[in-house]
Order: structure tokens, then C-alpha cells, then sequence
């Protein structure tokens, strides 16, 4: 027996509402979205935007070629759609704010540019673009709560 | 006394150290740099996320307390990655495969691998590929776990079955999720006892299961309450379903060596075929499906021009078929259904090499198993005439395979032999960097 359980609740919301609203900061910060720290919340966006455009979140852990725990995990306490639910409604409220009728496709290509150039300072997106990201990020951000 | 807030940024300090000292060696079979920085830059993040976080701020400690222990976990787990526990030769030919399948967009460009480590850990069951986690979390490349089990270190034969494992990780890859999911869908379960969790339930609670698998309904019932009303909330339909495609993976990127090995390793688990798991379906039912695959794919009908090349492959297919289960129950899926799923694999796999099994030249399979009743490693070399050594390629499952085959006949101990095919592996390792152009 450990020294303490507790039962720790899933942070990816909590985490998603935080790596847009520092990737909402950076656009005032460039040098800031440039330090490897930046990495971070710039690469999950860019991750959860590859989910979105392939509906792929399933994400839980496989259990091996066999799993001889079978008392470990109460699988009845991982609910796999809890993670996503919000953040996957959120990505759609924050595209139909901000990109509107442009093509789901085009808009994640969008994103993902304007984040790449955050991360590396290359390949800048029109500015427009990059106005329209920073609504984005910014209604994902408030979409989550 | 230490705030929380202290406390975890003493922690932070710690990490940094262990951090410093682990790095400094040659851990994780693609040396330590990229795992430096990687790592370097997730306890800089956890670090300023704990900085700009107040004290009296107790979700947000608790958030990033979370996300500190699980970078520990990992640089422990990286820390315990010794090169001498596991075998290299093969894990390197593993991760040649498994890299292709895995790489994904990310801030660097479209197709950036993930990075990946060895763990040896155990015995027989510890075989697993444990990729990162897509969802939220302090990683920037990902970093995934190849598992094996320490006391069969060199049992290269069995390490096939990670076949299977290399699946997972693609399935865990976004742009391929979509793709194996489609294949699921549309061509593996329609039609089968597994379509829906409802007639899963009814399959694996039928009047005419077989009386190994009646018997666990009250152990079951005892643990965890389990009922065919409430089976797919303690037991998981999606996982069951995705150890099924994983194993038609592992049959299209190993071959023959595969089904071996699955059916050597499951059997040595369950003996009875029948057990029932909360992850994964009976072994019964993925041997069936997978000797089934072996005829439909022509592994296990192959003939040979040479005899003994043809007794010894015949003897391996009718060892690996007295493994079948007879009762009709045990077969999930028909021959038209595993037609289709593998057809539509092959496709996904194909534009990914070195993926897909390609079955070996006659004459490679009798070079090697001879090699092997010499007890000499099977590599791909001959001496020509002037008793000059040429050497030439060959893929290190076409190694396996020989080994399977030899597996039937010889005197040698198994041990003995998976060292031979490692060696073999090895030493086709230094044939290629030969042939390289200089």
C-alpha cells in the first residue's frame, strides 16, 4: 500500500484551457513561444488539432499481449469518452466561432501553420490568418470552462 | 515547514538532478540527446506552470503535483533502460518497423517519429508496447515504451509476438486511428458474434460456451460482480476489439513467426484457451482466427521443391494446429471476413515499409535452417568459388521463420536456438552496414 491514493482526476480540460490560453499569450510574447518550455502547450494544441481532424481519441492505455492484472484497473471508473467530450465540443464551438464556413480541413491546416510559426519564428501565415488563430484560441480557451 | 508549493518545486530541483545523471549515459536505443531535451523541456514547463501558481491555488498544484509524477515516473522508467537487459539486435529491428507506422505531424513537420525506449521488466507476459498518451499532458514528442520480458532475454523467437504490440502504438497515431477504425467498422465486425457489445455479451454468456468458459461466470460474478447485463462496464468491448486487429497486424507484419509465437506465449499463460480477461478475448479464439489467417494468407499451405525443408514446415503447421481449439465456439470470424480485413491491411501497410511480411525465398529458409542444425547463427552468406565470402541481405524475420522451422526437428535445446537467430540477426546487422556504399 502507498503512503496516500488519491483518486486523481483526469486534467485533460483543465490542461487544454491552459495550453490556449499561453499560446494566446505568445502572440504578444514571440521571443516567449521560441523558449523549449513553449513547446509544450504549442505541440498538445497542434496534437488535440491532429485528434480533431481524424476523429482519433481513442487514447486509453492497451493492456499487452495479456493482462494477468485483472484486479488493477476498475475499468468501470475509466470512462473513455470523459476526456475528450468537452475539448472535442469546445474545438467545434471555437472553429464555428472563429473560421465559420471555411472547411473544417482548411481551418486545422490554418491553426497548425500559426502554431508551427509560433513555435519556430519560420514560414510566417498572412496576417489575417493569424488573426483569426488568436479568436480561435481564444474561444477554446473560454469554450472550456 | 514547506509549503505544497515548495515541496513540489524542491521535486522539480530533484528531477533536474536525476535528470542530469541519468542522461549523461547512453540510455534508450537511440542514444540520449533527443530524450535530454525532450525532457529538459517538460520539467521547464512543470517548473514555470508551479512558479506562476499561487500558493493557496490548491487545483492548480494539484494539476501540476500530477503532472510532476508523471514525468518521475517516466525519467525513472527511462533511468532503468539498461541496454544489457534486453535483446538490442532485435529491438532494432523492431523499432525499423514500428517507426514508419508511428510517425505523425507535429510542430517540426508531417512525419516526425516518436521516440521510443526499452524496458525489461518480469517474464513471459510482459511483452507490450506502451505508446504515450495522445491527450493533454506535459509531452512534446512522445515517448513510447517497448516492454520486454527480462528472463527471455534472448528468446528472439518469442519477441515475434510483438507483432501484435506495433499495432497498438499505430493505433494510437491520429491519421492511422481513423483508418484502422474503418476497418474495424466495416469489415471485421459485421456479421460476427462481436458486432455489437450486446452480441458480444450473448456469445460469451451463449448456452453453448464451452464448459471452461461457463465455469469462470462465478468467479467472475464473485470479483467484480460481472453479468452478461453489465459485462462491457467491468470488462472493455473497445479494448477486445482492438487486440483482434492487432493480432491481424502482428500476422501481416511477422509472419508465420507470429502465430508461433502468439500461440507458444498465450498458451503458456492460459493453457486452457478459454480464460476470459477484461482487455482481451479468450487465446482460443485468436489462435483459431490467426491459423485460420495463416491458410488464407498461404503461410501455412506453402510448398516446398526441397524434402526436408517440406517435412519440417509441414511439421511446424501441424504442431501449431494442434493448438486449435475444436469447439465451434472459439471461431469468431468467417474466412471471407479475415479475407477482407487482411486485403485491407496489406493496403495500409504496404506504403509503409518495412511493415509487411514478405515470405522468404525457399533458398534463404534451407540455408538458414541448416546453419541452424550446425548450430551455426543463420546469416545470409555463402563462399564462392574462390572461397571468398559473400555476403547479402536478408530480413531478420525471414531468420525467425527458419527458426521455427528448425524448431521441429532439432536436437538443440530452445534456449540455444533463439541465441543462434539472435546472433544471426546480429551478425545480418554488420552484413548490411558492409553493403553499404562507402
Amino acid at each position: 500500500m502507498s503512503v496516500a491514493y488519491l483518486l486523481q482526476p483526469d486534467q485533460s480540460r483543465p490542461l487544454a484551457k491552459r495550453f490556449a490560453h499561453l499560446a494566446t499569450s505568445y502572440f504578444d510574447r514571440l521571443d516567449a513561444a521560441r523558449k523549449p518550455d513553449a513547446r509544450i502547450p504549442l505541440e498538445n494544441l497542434f496534437r488535440l488539432l491532429e485528434m480533431f481532424r481524424y476523429d482519433a481519441f481513442s487514447d486509453e492505455p492497451s493492456g499487452g499481449i495479456v493482462n494477468l492484472d485483472h484486479f488493477e484497473v476498475p475499468l468501470e471508473l475509466q470512462d473513455r469518452d470523459t476526456w475528450h467530450a468537452e475539448i472535442r465540443q469546445a474545438l467545434v464551438d471555437a472553429f464555428a466561432a472563429s473560421f465559420g464556413q471555411i472547411p473544417k480541413e482548411r481551418a486545422i491546416g490554418d491553426v497548425q501553420a500559426v502554431l508551427r510559426w509560433l513555435s519556430s519564428g519560420n514560414n510566417e501565415p498572412p496576417a489575417n490568418t493569424i488573426t483569426t488563430t488568436r479568436d480561435f484560441l481564444r474561444h477554446f480557451e473560454q469554450s472550456l470552462g | 515547514m514547506h509549503s505544497p508549493k515548495e515541496i513540489l518545486l524542491e521535486e522539480c530541483g530533484n528531477l533536474q538532478r536525476v535528470l542530469d545523471e541519468t542522461l549523461r549515459f547512453d540510455y534508450g536505443i537511440q542514444g540520449s540527446q533527443e530524450f535530454y531535451d525532450e525532457c529538459q523541456s517538460r520539467l521547464a514547463f512543470i517548473k514555470s506552470e508551479l512558479l506562476a501558481t499561487a500558493d493557496n491555488d490548491h487545483q492548480n498544484l494539484q494539476k501540476n503535483g500530477a503532472l510532476l509524477h508523471l514525468f518521475a515516473d517516466l525519467l525513472s522508467r527511462v533511468e532503468r533502460s539498461s541496454i544489457e537487459q534486453y535483446s538490442w539486435p532485435f529491438v532494432d529491428e523492431l523499432k525499423r518497423i514500428a517507426l514508419p507506422l508511428c510517425r505523425e505531424a507535429t510542430l517540426a513537420g508531417d512525419s516526425t517519429p516518436p521516440l521510443f525506449f526499452v524496458l525489461s521488466e518480469a517474464g513471459t507476459a510482459a511483452y507490450a508496447i506502451t505508446p504515450e498518451l495522445q491527450r493533454p499532458s506535459c509531452a512534446s514528442r512522445r515517448i513510447h515504451t517497448i516492454r520486454l520480458p527480462r528472463t527471455l532475454k534472448h528468446f528472439v523467437l518469442l519477441h515475434s509476438i510483438l507483432g501484435h504490440e506495433v499495432c497498438h502504438a499505430m493505433y494510437r497515431c491520429s491519421k492511422h486511428q481513423a483508418a484502422l477504425k474503418d476497418i474495424l467498422d466495416r469489415l471485421l465486425l459485421p456479421g460476427s458474434v462481436l458486432a455489437t457489445p450486446a452480441s458480444a455479451a450473448a456469445w460469451v454468456y451463449a448456452a453453448n460456451a464451452p464448459v471452461a468458459v461457463r465455469q469462470q461466470y462465478p468467479f467472475w460474478q464473485r470479483q467484480i460482480g460481472l453479468t452478461q447485463a453489465n459485462i462491457w462496464t467491468k470488462f472493455s468491448y473497445p479494448n477486445w476489439i482492438e487486440e483482434i486487429l492487432c493480432d491481424f497486424v502482428g500476422i501481416l507484419t511477422f509472419g508465420p513467426s507470429f502465430v508461433a509465437a502468439e500461440s507458444n506465449v498465450l498458451y503458456s499463460l492460459d493453457p486452457s484457451g478459454a480464460g476470459l480477461g477484461p482487455l482481451h478475448p479468450p487465446p482460443g479464439c485468436r489462435i483459431n482466427y490467426l491459423l485460420n489467417a495463416s491458410r488464407l494468407l498461404g503461410f501455412s499451405t506453402r510448398q516446398f521443391a526441397d524434402a526436408g525443408l517440406s517435412s519440417s514446415a509441414t511439421e511446424l503447421w501441424m504442431r501449431l494446429d494442434g493448438k486449435r481449439q475444436v469447439d465451434p465456439w472459439f471461431d469468431l470470424f468467417s474466412d471471407q471476413t479475415i479475407q477482407n480485413v487482411t486485403a485491407a491491411l496489406t493496403n495500409l501497410l504496404q506504403p509503409l515499409p518495412p511493415a509487411l511480411y514478405q515470405p522468404p525465398e525457399e533458398s534463404d529458409l534451407l540455408l538458414f535452417t541448416r546453419q541452424l542444425a550446425d548450430s551455426v547463427p543463420p546469416v545470409g552468406f555463402r563462399l564462392d568459388e574462390s572461397k571468398a565470402v559473400k555476403c547479402r541481405s536478408v530480413d531478420f524475420r525471414s531468420i525467425l521463420e527458419a527458426g521455427w522451422i528448425a524448431a521441429t526437428k532439432t536436437s538443440l535445446p530452445f534456449s540455444k536456438l533463439n541465441r543462434l537467430c539472435e546472433q544471426g540477426i546480429l551478425q545480418q546487422q554488420a552484413v548490411a552496414i558492409s553493403l553499404q556504399p562507402p
